[in-house]
């Protein structure tokens, strides 16, 4: 491994060795114990990191954090209560409903008292205010 | 107390299946567990305390609603959980995008900077200083370079984790370290 390809898998795979591809880590390991620039390499680019390691570091994650997502949660439940059952019952109230007001718009339309009988005896049969007779 | 303990040591997936039946201790452990993962990326990556807090409240209580989200076979628990976390941060950032170009938006907040007790007693500004260039990366740079520094994960899961191919994920990070070094020492020649 040459100090440019030591460089180039710094940038890739960071200080740490061991976190290294075997092969690689091998070969870089070879390098510093021979090279006191490939070792210089590696201490600078380790203080390098361990900058980035502190300027990111996370902050606590204590009770106050916990307690605040434990307290939207009973708000997130009930917005999450969706229940298929009920929206396909709603709907087909819906269409039943509409189906209903179809028909009798369409019975309306009809001129002779006749023409009406039938589908208002119907009615009447399915509401329970008129017996089978009604029919006939 | 034996099974508080015995509670604090369960894996994430009993705790996941514990959730499921609505259990908030076993969600409170595995917040105990993540929380600073998720917070910690999230506000290193957008720098805004606020936007972090929305993240992780999003994140924790989707896991809430829906704990089966994670299918143990396919990833492992902490890298899909930094998945579930990156694309939130990425969807935060787009909304914040869009918002910047629409009139009579507030003024963006501004970058959070309380002083933590790390900062107090190592070197503050240059801590900050540091905070602000890794802010200046582009997104999946950033994504990348925190992944690797902050949640120690290798390559390969941060590959995984943004939906890239693991030489692409290496690109990201070769990038980001070249630029961070390069603002580093140029500040460090400034100062």
């Amino acid at each position: 491994m040459t100090r440019e390809d030591f460089s180039e898998a710094l940038l890739s795979f960071g200080a740490d060795l061991d976190r290294w591809p075997r092969a690689k880590s091998e070969a870089a390991r070879q390098l510093i114990s021979t090279d006191v620039v490939a070792a210089k390499m590696l201490a600078d680019f380790g203080a390098f990191e361990r900058t980035i390691v502190e300027a990111v570091e996370p902050p606590p994650f204590g009770a106050a954090e916990i307690g605040a997502v434990l307290a939207a949660l009973p708000e997130a439940k009930r917005a999450s209560r969706f229940s298929p059952g009920l929206w396909l019952a709603g709907a087909a109230g819906v269409s039943l409903l509409s189906f209903i007001a179809g028909f009798l718009m369409m019975q309306a339309s009809l001129v002779t008292q006749d023409q009406l009988g039938v589908p208002l005896s119907l009615i009447a049969l399915a509401t329970g205010s008129a017996d089978i007779g009604g029919l006939l | 107390m034996v099974e508080a303990l015995g509670d604090e040591t369960l894996s994430d997936e009993d705790l996941l299946a514990r959730i499921a039946n609505e259990d908030r201790r076993a969600f409170t452990i595995l917040m105990r567990r993540h929380g600073q993962k998720v917070r910690g990326l999230a506000l290193a990556f957008g720098g805004k305390a606020a936007d972090a807090d929305d993240v992780t409240q999003d994140v924790f209580i989707m896991l809430w609603r829906r704990p089966n989200s994670w299918q143990p076979g396919k990833a492992a628990f902490t890298t899909w959980l930094y998945r579930v976390v990156v694309n939130r941060c990425l969807d935060q950032a787009r909304r914040q995008r869009v918002r910047r170009w629409l009139p009579f938006e507030d003024a963006a907040d501004p970058v959070d900077e309380t002083p933590s007790a790390l900062d107090v007693l190592s070197n503050r500004d240059r801590l900050a200083e540091v905070r602000k260039m890794i802010l200046t990366l582009p997104e999946k740079q950033r994504l990348a370079l925190l992944l690797a520094v902050q949640g120690e994960q290798s390559n390969a899961e941060i590959a995984s984790i943004l939906s890239v191919s693991e030489g692409a994920a290496e690109q990201l990070l070769v990038r980001a370290r070249r630029r961070l070094r390069s603002l580093v020492a140029e500040q460090e020649v400034v100062a």
